[in-house]
C-alpha cells in the first residue's frame, strides 16, 4: 500500500498542477521572496491531468427517477437534482442566477409559497461541478410532516416555478 | 511565463494589493497583501484527487493527503506542523475531492515565513514513514466511520 502512495506522489505531485494562495499583512515583495524560496524547489515534470468527462454519468435511462431513503439524521427532505452542462461562463454564471431565484426567501418566492401551504420549513438551492463533464443543480427542501405526506405537491410547485422562470426569461 | 501581474481587477473600496505570478517550476501563485489582516493564511491546491486513485486501491489520494502531514526530511517529527500552527495562534487542515487535493493553514503574521517553509516541505521531500502510515490508515478509517452518520454522503452514493 505504501508503494501505491509513493507512486501516486511521484506521478501526480508536480508543480505545474499546483496553485498557492497567500494572504497576510506582509508586503507583496516579502511574500514573493518566501514563496519563491520555499516552493520553487518543488519538482515539475509537466504532468497532464487526463480528461475526466467520460463515461457519461447520467446516460438516458438514468434520469427521471425518484429515489427514497430513510435518513440517519432526524429530518425529512426532498432534493430535486438536475444534471446540467458545466457552468463555465464566468461572466454570466447562469447557475448562480438560477440559484438566487430558486433560493429566494422573500415575498412571492418558491419558499414563501411552500411555507404558506405548510409544506416546507426551509429551502436551499445550489450547484456543484462534477469532474469535467456536468454540474449538479440541486434544490433541497426540508419538509414539514404535511410536506412529506404530500411530496408530489412540493415537486409540482418547484416545476411550476421553473416553468414560470422559463416563460419570464432572464 | 503563465502570468505575472499586479493588475488584478478589484473593487475600488478594496484596499488590498494583489499579485499573480508563476515560479520557474510552473507553480502558480496568488499573493494578497492585506494591511489590516490579523492573521496570515496560505492554501495550496494540487489539481488531482480521488478520481485518479488506482482502481485496486481506492482512497490513495486521500491517504496521501494524510501522510504528507506526517513529517518531511527537514521536519521529521510527525506532529511538528500541527503543533507549530497551534503554537502560533492558527490551525491547519486539508481535504481531498474527486479533482483536487487542498492543504491550508492559518497562523500569526509573524509565523508565516516559517509556516510556508513547513508546508512546502510536504511537496519537496516528504518522509512517508512506514510507522505513521499504519497510524494514518486508522485516522482515515475513523473519518470514514464518522461520515457514515452523515446523510449527505449516503445521498451522493445513491445518486
Amino acid at each position: 500500500m505504501r508503494d501505491h502512495l509513493l507512486d501516486f506522489h511521484e506521478k501526480w505531485y508536480s508543480a505545474n498542477i499546483m496553485t498557492l494562495a497567500i494572504i497576510s499583512n506582509h508586503s507583496i515583495a516579502d511574500m514573493q521572496t518566501w514563496a519563491t524560496e520555499y516552493f520553487q524547489p518543488i519538482k515539475n515534470f509537466d504532468v497532464q491531468v487526463p480528461f475526466l468527462g467520460e463515461p457519461e454519468a447520467f446516460p438516458p435511462g438514468q434520469l427521471s427517477k425518484v429515489i427514497k431513503y430513510i435518513p440517519i439524521q432526524d429530518y425529512d427532505s426532498l432534493t430535486l437534482v438536475w444534471a446540467l452542462p458545466l457552468s463555465t461562463d464566468e461572466k454570466t454564471k447562469p447557475l448562480n442566477y438560477l440559484m438566487f431565484l430558486f433560493g429566494h426567501e422573500g415575498d412571492n418566492s418558491l419558499l414563501s409559497y411552500l411555507k404558506s401551504e405548510g409544506l416546507a420549513l426551509s429551502l436551499f438551492a445550489g450547484d456543484e461541478d462534477q469532474l469535467d463533464s456536468f454540474s449538479l443543480f440541486k434544490v433541497v427542501i426540508v419538509l414539514s410532516e404535511k410536506g412529506l405526506q404530500n411530496y408530489q405537491l412540493v415537486i409540482e410547485a418547484v416545476f411550476e416555478y421553473a416553468q414560470m422562470l422559463e416563460r419570464a426569461g432572464p | 511565463m503563465y502570468l505575472n501581474t499586479e493588475n488584478i481587477i478589484h473593487p475600488r473600496a478594496d484596499e488590498r494589493k494583489y499579485k499573480a505570478l508563476e515560479l520557474s517550476n510552473k507553480l502558480r501563485i496568488f499573493l494578497i497583501h492585506y494591511p489590516e489582516s490579523e492573521k496570515a493564511a496560505a492554501s495550496l491546491a494540487v489539481g488531482v484527487g480521488a478520481a485518479l486513485d488506482p482502481k485496486t486501491h481506492a482512497g490513495t489520494a486521500h491517504f496521501l493527503e494524510h501522510m504528507l502531514f506526517q513529517g518531511s526530511k527537514k521536519y521529521p517529527d510527525e506532529s511538528e506542523y500541527m503543533d507549530f500552527m497551534s503554537d502560533h495562534g492558527g490551525y491547519c487542515n486539508a481535504f481531498t475531492t474527486l479533482t483536487d487535493t487542498n492543504f491550508h493553514f492559518k497562523c500569526s503574521n509573524e509565523a508565516l515565513e516559517e509556516g510556508l517553509d513547513r508546508m512546502a516541505q510536504f511537496f519537496v521531500l516528504p518522509s512517508f514513514s512506514a510507522d505513521s502510515a499504519e497510524k494514518e490508515v486508522n485516522a482515515v478509517d475513523s473519518e470514514f466511520n464518522m461520515s457514515l452518520q452523515n446523510d449527505g454522503w449516503h445521498f451522493m452514493n445513491l445518486l
